[in-house]
């Protein structure tokens, strides 16, 4: 038997816990239940919890997922939008392992906490719009006295996965180094961009983020940072 | 401030209705088809609709309804749930209006149906209560026509070919209405071009009565706006929207600014995927949605008498 993944439809083996294209993590409502059928009962609704596993890292999820359930309305519209990206992506990131069943990092995460950004400041990012619109509002926080930096991407392995199939398997990674925050570009086939009260800049290099930032990552993912 | 009520939810089968009303179902997909299958009814159900649509303003003005008002939000060709909609109200004597707020086509087998059923409806209650209210949605235009289904459908179905009838119509829909103090229109409020505040046409509504007539795409940015901007409680004021240029997300500065200007309370909306409905910002933007392609519940809203809402949920359906 296989899952189908509600955010970008591929078909997976039964065993797969993660998507084998995009890497969103498999719908609990497919391993704890079969799906409930679409709009039935109270709890209609579909959860939406940030799960952090054994070794730290976060991802969003949906536990109450109706099977087939496809991604937002957004239309972007077809003809007539210059400046847009390709849609379909091509990614050209190299084959890794395949979905490991369960994020297994942890070996080369150092796990000291660095005490005084514990007691300081906490950041978040907050999602403003993903491909699946129930994981918007959604505020995820960037835990630097557990890593060093923060991994986004949509591979398991990231400290944040980022549940959209345009998002390169390492998208981008986030520092704090001497009170500043700073994104950097992992060579994503989409991009990583800021916004800068007009539009969308490419992010080049490393560059400063703060509270309030908009960030955009490939075409369809939008966050906003968000301090405590 | 005012209290946020989450709207009454009553989950219910349009099949069951629909069964229950078999003659009536009956009739209308006959009187549906009689139209779509020949070329010169089809072409005065068109021309008649687009006199109707060319007759009215961008914007509607402010509708006060004492009875019930029903809101439904994007159907792409769910024939059901129009139909469902139309009989179970448009007789209805406790309902003043029926508010459709855009995109009838694209992403369903049945959208030419379901806006030919509209449009006939729409027609005959022109001569009579003026219940019904359609307004344009952003697949009312040729942007997403040719990527999205319709013009195909249309290549398919209609003799002649009409489609140039079609753009012609969608151009003279009415981009907005206000109902009992909320503003309706199927995307949302529009940024002003040069700063981060809202349009002038959002702070005094019937300057968008002077957007232009007849506008296809609609190449206008304001018209744009208002058929393809998403609300996001989590901003402000306006960000660039993912769904391509010209388009936004709008904030909860720039809603409070817009029914502040306007003296309003809310804004209902559609144009995004929910489960049936959504509620967000305290209460002050409400987005319906109809159709069935998401293989979620569609939604209708009703504003009962008293201004309080319900949604009546009507439950995804296999067969």
């Amino acid at each position: 038997m296989t899952w189908k993944c509600p955010f970008c439809g591929n078909e997976n083996v039964d065993d797969a816990n993660f998507c084998t294209k995009c890497g969103a993590k498999k719908p609990e409502s497919l391993t704890l239940q079969p799906a409930s059928s679409p709009g039935s009962g109270q709890n209609a609704q579909p959860v939406v919890q940030q799960v952090t596993s054994q070794d730290g890292s976060t991802a969003v999820q949906v536990t109450s997922q109706p099977e087939n359930t496809p991604t937002s309305e957004s239309s972007p519209m077809p003809e007539g939008v210059k400046n847009e990206p390709a849609t379909v992506p091509t990614e050209q990131a190299p084959a890794q392992q395949g979905a490991s069943p369960e994020p297994t990092q942890g070996t080369s995460v150092s796990q000291e906490p660095s005490q005084m950004q514990q007691d300081t400041e906490k950041y978040y990012i907050q999602f403003i719009n993903t491909p699946n619109p129930q994981f918007n509002k959604t505020k995820i926080p960037l835990e630097f006295d557990v890593f060093p930096s923060i991994s986004l991407g949509r591979s398991p392995e990231n400290v944040i996965v980022i549940p959209d199939p345009e998002v390169s398997r390492k998208h981008a990674i986030i520092y704090y180094e001497n009170g500043k925050l700073e994104i950097e570009d992992l060579n994503s086939t989409n991009g990583t961009y800021i916004y800068d009260g007009k539009m969308f800049q490419p992010v080049k290099g490393k560059v400063e983020i703060q509270p309030n930032s908009v960030l955009k990552l490939a075409n369809n993912t939008v966050v906003k940072v968000v301090k405590d | 401030m005012e209290e946020v009520l989450t709207p009454e939810v009553e989950e219910v089968k349009a099949s069951v209705f629909l069964k229950e009303h078999e003659e009536e179902q009956q009739r209308a997909l006959d009187a549906v088809k009689e139209i779509i299958s020949n070329q010169e009814l089809l072409h005065k159900l068109l021309e008649e609709s687009t006199s109707v649509f060319e007759s009215q303003p961008n914007y509607l003005g402010s509708i006060e309804a004492e009875k019930k008002v029903a809101f439904v939000g994007d159907t792409h060709g769910a024939f059901d749930v129009t139909l469902y909609t139309l009989l179970k109200f448009l007789h209805d004597d406790s309902v003043d209006k029926i508010v459709f707020l855009g995109d009838y086509v694209d992403r369903g087998e049945m959208s030419l149906e379901n806006l030919v059923l509209i449009l006939r409806e729409m027609l005959e209650d022109q001569k009579s209560k003026k219940k019904i209210v359609v307004l344009r949605g952003n697949h009312e235009s040729p942007v997403t026509n040719y990527g999205y289904g319709f013009f195909k459908e249309l290549s398919h179905k209609a003799e002649g070919f009409p489609y140039e009838e079609f753009k012609r119509l969608f151009s003279y829909m009415p981009y907005a209405a206000s109902v009992n103090g909320y503003f309706c229109v199927h995307g949302g409020i529009a940024k002003d071009e040069n700063s981060d505040s809202i349009a002038p046409q959002m702070r005094d509504l019937t300057q968008i009565n002077q957007l232009p007539r007849g506008d296809e795409d609609p190449s206008d940015p304001i018209a744009m706006q208002l058929l393809w901007n998403d609300p996001r409680e989590c901003i402000d004021d306006f960000i660039p929207n993912v769904r391509g240029e010209g388009t936004f997300y709008f904030g909860k500065k720039a809603v409070d600014d817009f029914l502040n200007s306007n003296n309003l309370k809310g804004i209902i909306r559609a144009h995004e995927v929910k489960d049936a409905f959504s509620v967000e910002m305290d209460g002050k933007v409400i987005t319906v949605f109809s159709s069935r392609y998401h293989q979620m519940s569609a939604g209708v809203l009703i504003m009962d008498e008293n201004k309080r809402f319900h949604v009546l949920k009507i439950l995804g359906e296999t067969s």
